[in-house]
């Protein structure tokens, strides 16, 4: 709990400290790459306008370095040395490697075994960018089990160390803090949209594993009247174990400090998840999702691991864009709500990544 | 009064409270288990609900968990085991659980099984007070709580006013596990919890030989309480896990009461 504490009490000390946010904005333009384009695609032929809020060109190639840069810079002004991180598909840990490389602090992600095969080319970016990456090998050895095993290393070096959560979960002050260091991408994507295109989006979408990208996305949008759509993974299909729908399948419970919707049996044990992706390969969401979807504010739904292919192939070829296979998922949910929506409807997707780092999957066995 | 608080009111040496994971391996070694935790002088018995997701245990805690729930025991045999337990025996029953198995089965239902079943403590690792509301108002079981590193005297404060029947001192920062030797800090910490608090105070985290339980104890802890030594003679046990779980016990015990 003090950790906790500590941690919030110095969040509400940076958000007010002008020099800080000066910093984190210097970084957020000249180092990462910010602001991000609002792409309007020309050839996926739907009716509706489909437009992309390139999150994959930041550096690194994802939208985890808003929150990395952020979380980090927060560390070293509370006077901590050291960086830990859990990391799914890697992007977050190779954000983490980055942001603690350009401000001196040292870094240390754990990864699930399985995860570590599936993504060895973002275990060899981390090392090289001078992390040490140590291995989960408990549980089902992905995701899930790599927050566990941070949060164990968290409890033992709190002290010196911060944990630099990758996504909206975990107790407070995370989901917040997450929450306010990704909203630069719904901030820009809004005034991007008035300005480029005349208007507000009538719906945005976004991948949820965590849901960081998309809680960036919606949370500066709630008050406007446009819809919010996220999609999860539907993996190989509805059954338990086959999936990553924490939001569309779950039930109430708690993992990892939050009270959210969770994959769990009937006794509140985690469920096995499944996903192509491997950052949406996680049995919870980030509670501030769980309460969208039950306010009624925004909505949730699935795409399969072959939708989310199916998509990667069709905007790779059509747009010369290869996103990662996580943020397919929110094209492919694009593409099917350009079917149902109004014509000439204007809906912007979050690209949250880019896909080299899929490329194994879709060409070799890893699918 | 509960059998914990008689159980610290009628001692004249430091307590031993012996965990072990509800099921692991099977119900009936389990059974075995706690039989002779008992005969071999542990004073209470801690059962641990098996967990998917046992983020404030170490490896072998964590690897008793995964074979319990390999083998199929859920809730179900957590309950049936106390009421075995509590046929043959007036040991006090602390029930410790991660909270996701007590939200899922619904707050006030799991507390009354439990109560119903035989245990006297409930012990919910990832629960504060804030969250627990339901824990604090039964009078069923005695809320344990727990007391980390980092936890201020103010909070201390609070614990010791919400907890009944023992306050769990964890020895140092992280997760369970055994130690070679407890942090020099731990006696100071114990005279500043009981400045505080009237309850008594267990030691855990680290206490695996009568080497570590004797540094609690001489550090000023009312009780010591061993797990992850337990787990692991389960673990490495070829033949009837029992007999290797007493040695552990008693080796144990020697330290807290030289005979």
């Amino acid at each position: 709990m003090e950790p906790l504490r500590d941690l919030a009490e110095a969040y509400d000390a940076f958000r007010e400290d002008q020099q800080a946010q000066e910093e984190l904005g210097s970084l957020l333009r000249r180092y990462a790459g910010r602001a991000t384009p609002l792409y309007r695609c020309r050839n996926l032929g739907t009716g509706s306008t489909i437009c992309l809020k390139r999150e994959d060109l930041l550096h690194g190639g994802a939208h985890k370095i808003n929150n990395t840069l952020g979380q980090a810079l927060l560390a070293k002004k509370s006077g901590r040395r050291r960086l830990i991180a859990e990391t799914g598909a890697g992007q977050h840990g190779v954000a983490t490697a980055m942001a603690g490389a350009v401000l001196g602090l040292e870094v240390e992600v754990f990864m699930g075994a399985v995860d570590m095969e599936r993504q060895a080319p973002n275990v060899s970016r981390m090392e090289l960018l001078g992390a040490i990456v140590t291995p989960v090998g408990t549980g089902s050895k992905t995701l899930s089990d790599a927050v566990d095993e941070a949060l164990r290393s968290w409890a033992a070096t709190a002290d010196d160390s911060h944990y630099l959560i990758g996504s909206c979960v975990g107790p407070d002050p995370f989901p917040r803090m997450v929450r306010d260091f990704q909203s630069v991408i719904g901030e820009e994507l809004r005034s991007q949209s008035i300005a480029e295109e005349g208007r507000l989006p009538d719906a945005v979408v976004a991948c949820v594993g965590g849901g960081s990208n998309a809680i960036g996305t919606f949370f500066p949008l709630l008050d406007d009247p446009v819809r919010l759509i996220g999609a999860e993974a539907g993996g190989r299909g509805l059954n338990p174990g086959d999936h990553g729908a924490s939001l569309t399948c779950g039930s109430p419970g708690v993992l990892h400090g939050a009270y959210t919707s969770l994959l769990q049996d009937e006794e509140g044990r985690i469920s096995q998840t499944h996903s192509i992706s491997a950052g949406l390969d996680y049995p919870g969401v980030g509670p501030e999702h769980a309460l969208l979807r039950d306010i009624g504010r925004a909505e949730y739904l699935t795409v399969t691991d072959a939708e989310a292919v199916a998509a990667f192939r069709l905007l790779s070829r059509r747009e010369g864009i290869i996103p990662a296979l996580e943020s397919a998922h929110a094209v492919a949910a694009a593409l099917r709500l350009a079917e149902e929506m109004p014509e000439e409807s204007l809906i912007a997707v979050t690209l949250s990544g880019r896909g080299d780092k899929d490329l194994q999957a879709i060409t070799g066995g890893g699918a | 009064m509960t059998r914990i608080t008689d159980a610290f009111g009628r001692r004249s040496q430091p307590l031993l409270i012996a965990c072990t994971i509800a099921g692991d391996p099977t119900p009936e070694a389990s059974l075995a288990v706690i039989r002779a935790m008992i005969t071999a002088g542990a004073d209470m018995i801690e059962l641990i609900v098996p967990f998917t997701n046992p983020v404030a245990d170490g490896p072998v805690i964590r690897r008793g968990h995964e074979r319990a729930i390999r083998s199929g025991n859920g809730i179900g045999t957590v309950f049936s085991l106390i009421e075995a337990v509590r046929r043959e025996s007036e040991v006090p029953i602390i029930l410790m659980t991660y909270a996701n198995p007590v939200i899922a089965r619904g707050e006030d239902r799991f507390l009354l099984d439990a109560a119903e079943a035989g245990a006297d403590g409930i012990l919910v690792v990832d629960m504060p007070p804030e969250e627990g509301r339901s824990l604090i108002a039964q009078e069923r079981l005695d809320p344990i709580f727990i007391i980390a590193p980092s936890t201020p005297t103010m909070r201390m404060k609070e614990f010791g006013t919400l907890g009944k029947g023992f306050l769990y001192l964890v020895s140092a920062p992280g997760v369970t596990g055994r130690r070679d030797h407890l942090p020099t800090d731990l006696c100071p910490r114990i005279e500043a919890l009981k400045a505080v608090t009237d309850l008594p105070v267990a030691v855990g985290f680290g206490i695996g030989s009568a080497g570590t339980a004797e540094e609690a104890v001489s550090a000023g802890a009312d009780a010591v309480i061993a797990g992850s030594a337990i787990t692991a003679a389960i673990e490495a046990s070829s033949g009837d896990p029992g007999e290797d779980v007493a040695a552990v016990v008693r080796a144990i015990r020697a330290g807290i009461r030289p005979s």
